[in-house]
């Protein structure tokens, strides 16, 4: 695989705070690519940086299309978290405005908007105005502005939030059509379950750096601690004494537990079929939403 | 950058053209102002004609000024000077008119983009909108934008002014055929064509600061930003007018001079100036300073300007301090 965006040690300053203070990462041609961390992190500044709303302060960032380091803005979009639109404008006006910014003919603008208003159920409001939208509406069509002129790469910031969950399934569905389709995604969201199920590579950012950078299932395996869920008959007392236990929820045959850290799995199962008739068990790797709060937690800390 | 400025210029055009301040602005209050000087004039003119059985206007002396205006050919030298002295008169008085009507459109203009500005900060489209062009590009569509707005509205009163002229001059013993040709035979188009380039570089001037004014806004602050504007901006602009009498009684005297060369009030300086000078003319090089020092300051209004806006405005909510919009113009 190839990249299609290289960021290379990028700083950014804003009256003497360092919003990214050192920052190198790549982005595969078709993957989508996780960017999380907490409020404040850099993620927003970083991003506008990417794509050529801010300049950085030092390093490159540079786009394979884009060899020469003069980004055509046509060949990406935008889904900023801050949504607005011109209320009082059609829907039809708006889209074909921004469709034509980014180089795209009022014809083609045109039967691509429909397509997709009506991919996302909008259909018959073409011709109405931005302001007898609903929010979630609105965000469709902030969302379609973004993917309308068909860029190569696309940056969704936050394309979850104020959603309903069938929406949100609905935009899932689509990211995951984009990606099938060839278009690389860079997806920043505070939720979790959907970074986990859409991301093939992650990076968190925390006070303008990277803490981890990969593919998801490495940093879950990584940085994850082993929950095990099981249903059993007998005592299982012992578990409270096990020093390779490090939390334990037990009650009359059912038990949650996380192992610490480099505890061998197999061992520990090992031990379980010995000492328990084991009815149902299950081992998962921590979700991203643990080890997001744990790393960040960490990282914070004094010294860090 | 060019097709991009164009294509939001448009934007704004067609997205403010049909807004209700702008309807408000260029209709009805022409309108209101039409609606009681005809009723003045009315009531004056019933007044006169019974008492005397004549027009407000002497309709003798307009088709005298006409035919001492026409003669070419063997025109006796006192004539020829009351010919001259007519020209002045109806030259000064297209000027003026002309000269009013650009100041007040591009002080117009001026309070649409500030306006405008927060309104867009507002919406938060912004963003999103800068993901496909420069800050640069969006703030000078926006200045054109405006400006076609203020054109589109001079336009309006022009046409309204002559429709009504037209319909109403004869009732009122105006014959508007005969005075439309004298006004279209003694266009100044010289002075004219300065006035272009006044209008345009003055407008570029503060239509910049206040672009950059209203980047540095709060949404909250509308109202306190609309009067900062009008005392930085506003104000020294219409200053001159506000001394017009000084500056008509002495065209060349010091103060006249200082202020034909401060950016702020040398286009409406120079308009009343420009309108005067059929009787005390100009000099060249104090028209062509002026012009110059306005270029100049108009050129790095626009550079400041737009470091300015492309920081202040993605950042929403809150008003910039000074000292904040110091650290953006070092970046």
């Amino acid at each position: 695989m190839s990249e299609i965006l290289r960021v290379h040690e990028v700083h950014k300053q804003f009256d003497g705070i360092n919003a990214v203070n050192g920052i190198s990462f790549g982005i595969e041609t078709g993957e989508i690519f996780g960017l999380l961390g907490p409020n404040g992190a850099g993620k927003t500044t970083l991003i506008r940086m990417i794509l050529g709303i801010f300049q950085p302060d030092q390093g490159q960032i540079e786009f394979s299309f884009a060899p020469n380091g003069h980004l055509p803005k046509e060949k990406v979009g935008y889904l900023p978290e801050e949504r607005g639109l011109y209320e009082d404008r059609k829907i039809s006006d708006t889209l074909a405005y921004l469709a034509s910014l980014k180089q795209m003919s009022p014809e083609r603008a045109r039967e691509r908007a429909l397509h997709w208003l009506e991919r996302l159920e909008l259909g018959r409001y073409f011709e109405r105005r931005v302001r007898e939208l609903s929010k979630g509406m609105q965000q469709k069509v902030q969302f379609i502005a973004s993917v309308l002129h068909e860029p190569p790469f696309i940056v969704l910031d936050e394309p979850f939030s104020g959603l309903d969950p069938v929406n949100q399934d609905l935009f899932r569905d689509i990211i995951l059509n984009l990606k099938a389709s060839g278009t690389t995604v860079l997806l920043s969201s505070h939720q979790m379950n959907f970074v986990e199920d859409l991301c093939d590579r992650i990076m968190l950012v925390n006070r303008g750096q990277a803490l981890v950078y990969g593919p998801l299932r490495e940093i879950k395996h990584a940085h994850g601690e082993d929950h095990v869920s099981l249903e059993f008959k007998g005592d299982a007392g012992f578990l409270h004494s096990d020093a390779r236990v490090k939390a334990l929820q037990l009650s009359e045959g059912h038990a949650h537990l996380i192992l610490a850290p480099s505890v061998s799995v197999n061992e520990f199962l090992t031990t379980l079929v010995s000492r328990l008739q084991i009815e149902q068990i299950s081992i998962e790797k921590s979700p991203l939403h643990e080890i997001f709060v744990n790393l960040v937690k960490h990282a914070g800390a004094p010294n860090a | 950058m060019m097709s991009a400025i164009l294509k939001v210029s448009r934007w704004e055009f067609l997205q403010n053209i049909r807004s209700r301040r702008f309807l408000t602005t260029t209709v009805l209050i022409p309108l209101i102002i039409f609606g009681f000087s005809s009723i003045a004039i009315w009531l004056a003119s019933s007044e006169s004609a019974q008492s005397s059985g004549q027009h407000l206007f002497d309709r003798q002396q307009l088709e005298q000024l006409e035919k001492l205006l026409q003669k070419t050919q063997g025109a006796t030298p006192e004539e020829l000077s009351q010919r001259a002295q007519a020209q002045q008169v109806i030259t000064m008085l297209i000027s003026s008119v002309f000269a009013f009507i650009f100041i007040y459109s591009s002080l117009f203009s001026v309070v649409m983009v500030l306006m405008g500005v927060v309104r867009e900060k507002q919406s938060r489209v912004v963003e999103l909108l800068l993901s496909s062009i420069s800050p640069a590009e969006l703030m000078y569509g926006k200045i054109l934008g405006f400006a076609g707005l203020g054109l589109v509205q001079v336009l309006i009163w022009i046409a309204i002014g002559l429709g009504l002229f037209v319909l109403f001059g004869p009732s009122l013993g105006l014959p508007a055929p005969l005075l439309v040709g004298i006004v279209v035979a003694y266009m100044p188009w010289t002075i004219l064509a300065l006035y272009v380039l006044f209008f345009v570089l003055g407008y570029l001037f503060i239509a910049a600061l206040s672009a950059a004014m209203g980047a540095t806004m709060g949404v909250e602050d509308i109202l306190s930003g609309q009067q900062l504007q009008s005392t930085l901006i506003i104000m020294p602009m219409i200053l001159p007018a506000m001394f017009l009498q000084r500056i008509i009684d002495d065209p060349n005297g010091m103060f006249t001079l200082v202020l034909s060369f401060i950016p702020f009030t040398a286009p409406t300086t120079m308009l009343i100036r420009l309108a005067k000078s059929p009787e005390v003319p100009v000099a060249v090089w104090q028209t062509a300073l002026s012009l110059i020092v306005l270029a100049l300051c108009c050129w790095l209004a626009m550079r400041l300007a737009a470091k300015i806006f492309s920081v202040g405005i993605l950042l929403y909510g809150k008003s910039a301090s000074l000292g904040e919009m110091w650290t953006w113009l070092r970046r």
